[in-house]
């Protein structure tokens, strides 16, 4: 099973340089969090499929988060109505649940807000690998044994969906049942409980090792100064992007405080 | 030469496992010292120690594992006490067991350029030095690719190449094949060679695949509870395998080849002389080093009594098995188990009243509890896999294999890794259904019933104790299987006991099983498993990683539990364990069915192991190279001295067969 954030292929945004693709990334997220108007996260999705489409990320990624992510937005989508009551004309209504129209569209926005910001996160992820992230963020100041941290994190995590997938089976192997549907979801996540354990100890020894093996090829190596394998430049593209990125970001904001 | 590393009275104990427990002693007063350029092999039982000895030669211990330490460490003349880990890494290479967490960037690249990125090494080096680690270990084509997406071989040679980029002097190595299969195994030991023959370099290396050792080491130290107990070279192997055996250490092939032929020569000659041994020789009459000078021994005649003469089978100690495919009864040979830990004691044996046996209902440890009332374990009534095809998103791994596994059969399952065991194996329990065809268990179409239901029908232990344990306690876990598929309290009461009991797991019963060694995690694993109480067990490695003595403990249980009618499936690279047990044998290569026979026959097919990438047991290369044929040849080095020692050193033992050939005088 492949669950790999980084997705190798020949895009422009691949060979972008990774402090850019960190802007760009910020600058999206920073949108979809502060501003609520629907063109502003329609907007944000739009040029965020664009961004990955174009540099040639199979379509397969993008449909696999989406539906990943379905079941919160609609959990967003359908309790939006239940705190939000303002709006004139009421659509369906029966006890706290009120729909209008115009919190149907805030419900929609709301519920969209979720891939906006994974989007986001994705345009970096699929488009940089992870000696690349890492050397991103030290080239932008952040200190060199976070960068590894984060970059780590994000190698295991398709490492811990392989564990998952063993443990799930070793585990139903002796009985244990997983695949109950009619039973709640408090009731489903307890039947999980013996698989998370299980992941979590052997995560905590993976963890250990990783930590042993990275110490024993000299990692924090004292009076010595890091150097670096992967090397960063910004070409003019990078320049480009960047400005581009900033005087959009610009021109979203000067448009959405003006409506 | 100088030392390059030495322990002085080295003392270690980690932190106790529970909050109220007492600190663990790994290492006892342990004194070493290292030639420069010295290949060192630390061999011992499981939890002697090696793994602790090593993590301790690379500051590890004490800088980065909790724990208490006395006594001194000196590597490159850096105190393991002061020296941080990093510094003392600038010198020492150390390469882990599990190739999973040692390899943590995204290309092999990357992870050869980690140690040089520490060191500050300078960005116009870094490619060239990079090219040699890999050449090293030839595997510069695979720079650009993910560690992970590797084979178990090629993963653990770049974990080699990744310690040896900082160009050390030293090279630590904690059990570096346990994980492989046989081709893996010999990927590591070829590119270990080939280092040491281009650069200068000190290897430590732990290790339980004694066979290796023989060949690469200069000296050899045995640990035994966190001292080391004896110190030699390699020869030691062939000169006092008794030391080996009674640390539960499995001997080199050659070497327990020679074991048993001269435990039955004296066997057999004090069987005649008034009680006391006899001992014409004046000591061992067979003594291998290596397995060639065994081949050449025995096919030249070297037994006693053989002189180049024909060989003459003896009377035989077992009956061949009928072919599963023509016969549903069960097979007549069957491996008698030991309930005690005696390392090396199981002996093939002829329980000739197996085909009597019921077929139905049969209690679970009857001998020892007559009043326990278990409930009864439901037999098999057989496994049908009919043209199973089954393919991974769109790579093939299973095509259109076919094999019918009667009730009662104790089944291997071998090939290389990838060829599609694990996937097999996946289909008995409903894990995985075919792409295409039908794998029908005990009448149950595994593609129309749940797992859960399946796993009352077959029980499946991983390979990863690791993968199980979640319980608290060792009882808890061993419940949990049984009280899953539905048995009541007080059933699962009597099979948690009963499983305890089998597998000797009374004195931890209260103990998390995440706190306890590997091997006793194993038999946790394994016993939760054994308590379901199914009528098929199947087993992924259930020898790998364990020292002999507890391989045979546990293979007894099976052993045991095959001789009640359960049908015992296990995948396995370790032959010689194959060899010991099994009564039937199913290849694989590459998702395809090459051979499913009895144990006898397949593990005779040499071509056909070959093909599959599997090692041929030494007894059987012997039996064939002495010209006997395939029906008649041993597969095991117990079986091989029993039916080739001649009985003619015996000279008046009436009981015995009379055997022409006339004794020839002893080969030295």
């Amino acid at each position: 099973m492949n669950a790999d954030l980084y997705v190798p292929a020949d895009g422009w945004l691949h060979r972008a340089d990774p402090r850019v693709k960190l802007a760009l990334a910020a600058l999206l997220l920073i949108l979809s969090l502060a501003l609520r108007q629907t063109g502003v996260i329609m907007l944000a999705l739009l040029v965020e499929h664009a961004l990955l489409i174009t540099s040639k990320i199979p379509l397969r990624h993008i449909v696999r988060i989406w539906k990943m992510l379905l079941p919160l937005i609609a959990m967003i989508v359908i309790m939006w109505p239940l705190f939000d009551h303002t709006g004139v004309n009421v659509l369906l209504s029966f006890g706290p649940f009120v729909l209008t129209e115009q919190n149907l569209v805030m419900a929609a926005v709301m519920g969209l807000r979720v891939p906006a910001l994974a989007f986001a996160c994705f345009v970096l992820l699929f488009t940089t690998d992870q000696s690349m992230l890492v050397r991103g963020l030290v080239a932008l100041g952040v200190p060199y044994r976070i960068g590894l941290t984060i970059s780590t994190s994000l190698r295991y995590i398709p490492e811990f969906f392989a564990m998952f997938s063993t443990i799930s089976q070793a585990q139903q192997a002796r009985g244990l049942n997983l695949k109950t549907r009619k039973t709640s979801l408090a009731k489903r996540f307890r039947a999980y409980i013996p698989v998370i354990i299980a992941v979590l100890i052997q995560g905590f020894k993976m963890g250990e090792n990783v930590g042993r093996a990275m110490e024993s090829r000299g990692l924090g190596m004292q009076g010595v100064r890091r150097s670096y394998y992967r090397r960063l430049r910004m070409r003019p593209a990078d320049w480009v992007i960047l400005v581009i990125a900033m005087l959009c970001a610009a021109a979203v904001v000067a448009l959405a405080m003006a409506i | 030469m100088t030392n390059i590393i030495e322990a002085h009275d080295l003392s270690w104990h980690y932190m106790p496992l529970t909050a109220d427990g007492q600190p663990v002693q790994a290492l006892d007063h342990v004194s070493l010292s290292v030639r420069q350029g010295e290949f060192l092999a630390v061999t011992g039982a499981t939890g002697a120690g090696k793994s602790t000895l090593c993590l301790a030669l690379t500051g590890l211990i004490p800088s980065s594992v909790d724990g208490f330490i006395h006594g001194q460490v000196l590597v490159n003349g850096d105190d393991t006490n002061q020296a941080a880990v990093a510094d003392i890494a600038r010198h020492v290479g150390y390469v882990q067991q599990e190739p999973r967490a040692q390899l943590f960037s995204i290309t092999v690249e990357d992870e050869i350029a980690f140690p040089l990125e520490n060191m500050g090494v300078p960005y116009d080096q870094m490619d060239r030095r990079i090219t040699e680690a890999l050449n090293l270990v030839s595997m510069n084509e695979f720079r650009r690719r993910k560690p992970t997406a590797l084979s178990g071989g090629q993963m653990q040679r770049v974990a080699i190449a990744a310690a040896l980029v900082s160009e050390p002097d030293v090279l630590i190595l904690d059990e570096p094949t346990a994980a492989l299969d046989a081709a893996g195994k010999a990927e590591v030991f070829a590119a270990l060679e080939a280092i040491r023959r281009q650069r200068p370099i000190t290897i430590v290396m732990a290790e339980q695949e004694t066979d290796w050792i023989t060949q690469c080491a200069d000296r050899v130290i045995v640990m035994d509870e966190g001292r080391i107990i004896r110190q030699g070279d390699p020869a030691l192997f062939a000169d006092d395998p008794e030391l080996f055996i009674s640390n539960g250490i499995e001997l080199p092939e050659a070497c327990e080849m020679a074991w048993k032929l001269n435990e039955t020569e004296h066997c057999t000659e004090g069987a005649n002389s008034s009680g006391t041994v006899d001992d014409a020789n004046g000591g061992h009459a067979y003594h291998f080093a290596t397995t060639d000078e065994a081949l050449r021994a025995l096919s030249n005649g070297g037994l006693a009594a053989l002189g180049g003469q024909q060989v003459e089978s003896h009377a035989s100690t077992v009956l061949s098995a009928q072919s599963p495919l023509t016969s549903p009864s069960m097979p007549s040979m069957s491996f008698a188990s030991t309930q005690s830990v005696q390392a090396m004691q199981p002996e093939r044996r002829d329980l000739t009243n197996q085909a009597d046996q019921p077929r139905q209902h049969v209690r679970t440890g009857q001998q020892h509890s007559p009043r326990r009332n278990s409930p009864d374990r439901q037999l098999s009534s057989g496994i049908a896999i009919s043209h199973l095809s089954y393919s991974y998103d769109d790579s093939p791994a299973l095509s259109d294999v076919s094999l019918s596994i009667p009730s009662g059969m104790f089944l291997a399952l071998l090939g290389r890794n990838g060829s599609g065991k694990t996937t097999l194996a996946k289909h008995l329990n409903g894990l995985l259904t075919p792409t295409s065809g039908s794998v029908t268990v005990d009448g149950l179409d595994t593609s129309k019933h749940p797992i859960g239901v399946l796993a009352q029908h077959v029980s499946m232990v991983f390979q990863n104790p690791d993968d199980q344990i979640f319980c608290s306690s060792v009882r808890d876990e061993i419940a949990f299987g049984p009280k899953s598929i539905g048995y009541d309290a007080d059933q699962v009461q009597q099979l948690t006991d009963d499983a305890i009991r089998q597998f000797g797991l009374h004195d931890l019963s209260d103990a998390p099983p995440a706190t306890l060694g590997y091997g006793d995690r194993k038999k946790v694993a394994i016993a939760s498993v054994f308590a379901m109480n199914s009528g098929i067990i199947v087993l992924d490695e259930p020898t790998a990683g364990l020292d002999r003595a507890m391989a045979d403990q546990l293979l007894g249980i099976l052993a045991n539990l095959n001789a009640q009618g359960v049908t015992v499936i296990i995948i396995s690279h370790n032959m010689r364990a194959v060899a010991r047990i099994c009564s039937h044998a199913a290849v694989l290569d590459d998702g395809c069915l090459l051979g499913f026979d009895t144990t006898r026959d397949i593990l005779t097919d040499t071509a056909l192991l070959s093909k599959a990438g599997c090692a041929v047991p030494l007894a059987v290369q012997a039996s064939l190279a002495l010209g006997v044929k395939p029906h008649e040849a041993a597969l095991t080095p117990g079986e091989f001295a029993a039916r080739f020692v001649p009985a003619t050193r015996v000279q008046s033992d009436a009981t015995q067969p009379n055997s022409p050939t006339p004794h020839t005088g002893v080969p030295r």
